[in-house]
């Protein structure tokens, strides 16, 4: 009871230090705060996860990251999200934010392919089902889902408007293949290799869709963020992605 | 300024799931409001909690176990696919049942209040007079906690026309289909070129929320 009294009273006399603390621990945190920033596309999130974690293992550096459809993360930084680096997986938002004078500095990356989900025997006559779904990324802002709609419109196939699900980029796809929740879908052949379920998956001829080219954009130029950059550039980072499913030119 | 084929028809779908969905969770609500206010029971607060759980989790989390009971493979679900061929996930209805989800605790809530500001004389004297279960409900219950049925009516509309999370994890943001108020003016905001279309659909977000705040004021006096 002693015991319990005293830390009451400790408590309640300090209380206002003990608040002030509390004030002087967040502001901390949020000063030390000087590391790289990364935005990228979502379709990179598998990959990136182990190229990110083996860089922190080898630098002093920590890295943040923020992953989305790779026009929502422009449309961030257009409103001054603090993103270093940007990773598009096409040339379009990097040139709007290039517009924009928020790009520093840019370089070409990897490639990609697409592969179109589903039980169909050929691709050309494709008839879906009253109940059936095609899933896409939504073309407004993933890069994925405006290179599906050239592959569908280039393949003449018939959707009606009302069975096609977009979801917001190619990782939430991703998610939404994974518990069967489409019966076709149109994603980056690199999501597949990361796709635990078995489906039956017919790769695109390339001929239907525009070069897949991932860009960076550095935001913020230091040595910090270009010593990453290289390191991105690096065989043995090139390698992981080549695992995952990305073409390396 | 007239109004365009968009709002429209965003605004008319929000109105549709609200007030669907409102008046699916009104019956349950109901029940349990009143097995809560007049009965006590074992768990009774496990049963409590449970209820409001949609108050308190994140709408994601909701959003997710509405997938993974009335997804294609979840347990209900995958019942209605193979049963009755019909794919609840990603449609209209999908929006109803995440937002009668997150309505559901609302209204159970004021419900309740009022069912147990009800003297339980009343009740006695009707049960002595040889009434049954059911017409109590009808003459005494439903009578004299209409305030807050009413309440909980605006409550669970209001909180269903601002719902997000769950809806575009369980429903997803199809126009036409399950793309609500909230969820038209989330898609605008990713597009660099609609920025008078957010104005708009926030102008008409205030303007309903408003009105049914107003209406339910009124006819709770």
């Amino acid at each position: 009871m002693i015991i319990h009294y005293s830390l009451n009273s400790i408590i309640f006399k300090n209380y206002l230090k003990i608040i002030f603390g509390f004030f002087i621990f967040f502001f901390q945190t949020l000063k030390a705060n000087e590391n790289i920033y990364i935005g990228y596309a979502s379709s990179l999130h598998n990959a990136m996860k182990e190229i990110v974690n083996d860089y922190e293992k080898q630098s002093n550096e920590r890295l943040k990251f923020g992953m989305g459809a790779s026009g929502n993360i422009a449309q961030q930084i257009m409103r001054d999200a603090p993103y270093d680096i940007f990773i598009s997986a096409n040339k379009k938002w990097i040139n709007y934010l290039d517009k924009h004078q928020k790009i520093k500095e840019r370089q070409p990356w990897i490639s990609n392919s697409l592969s179109m989900i589903g039980s169909m025997k050929s691709l050309e006559n494709l008839t879906l089902n009253d109940n059936e779904r095609f899933c896409l990324a939504d073309p407004k802002n993933a890069p994925l889902g405006f290179y599906s709609l050239e592959a569908i419109n280039a393949m003449n196939l018939k959707i009606v408007d009302n069975q096609i699900i977009f979801l917001k980029d190619a990782a939430s796809l991703q998610y939404y293949l994974s518990i069967d929740e489409c019966d076709y879908a149109i994603t980056y052949s690199s999501n597949i290799f990361n796709l635990e379920k078995n489906v039956d998956v017919q790769s695109l001829p390339l001929n239907l869709y525009s070069d897949i080219t991932y860009e960076i954009g550095i935001l913020k130029l230091n040595k910090d963020t270009k010593d990453f950059v290289n390191y991105l550039q690096q065989p043995s980072v090139l390698g992981i992605l080549k695992n995952h499913g990305f073409i390396i030119d | 300024m007239a109004i365009s084929d968009y709002e429209i028809t965003v605004l008319l779908l929000s109105l549709k799931v609200a007030s669907i969905s409102s008046i699916i969770a009104f019956f349950p609500s109901l029940l349990i409001a009143y097995f809560l206010a007049r009965k006590n029971f074992i768990g009774k607060s496990f049963v409590d909690g449970l209820i409001h759980l949609p108050l308190v989790l994140p709408p994601v989390v909701i959003g997710f176990f509405l997938l993974i009971i009335f997804g294609k493979n979840g347990l209900v679900g995958d019942i209605f696919f193979s049963t009755f061929n019909i794919r609840i996930s990603f449609t209209w209805i999908a929006a109803v049942i995440a937002s009668a989800v997150m309505g559901f605790p609302l209204f159970v809530r004021s419900i309740r209040q009022s069912i147990s500001e009800i003297d339980p004389k009343l009740i006695e004297a009707a049960q002595t007079l040889g009434a049954n279960k059911l017409k109590i409900l009808k003459k005494i219950i439903i009578p004299l906690s209409k305030k807050g049925i009413i309440t909980g009516f605006i409550l669970s509309f209001s909180r269903s026309l601002g719902e997000f999370g769950a809806t575009i994890t369980f429903a997803g943001n199809i126009f036409g289909e399950t793309q609500t108020l909230p969820l038209a003016i989330y898609s605008s905001l990713q597009d660099p070129d609609a920025n008078l279309i957010v104005i708009r659909l926030v102008g008409i977000s205030i303007f309903i929320s408003l009105a049914a705040l107003m209406i339910s004021n009124r006819l709770s006096k």
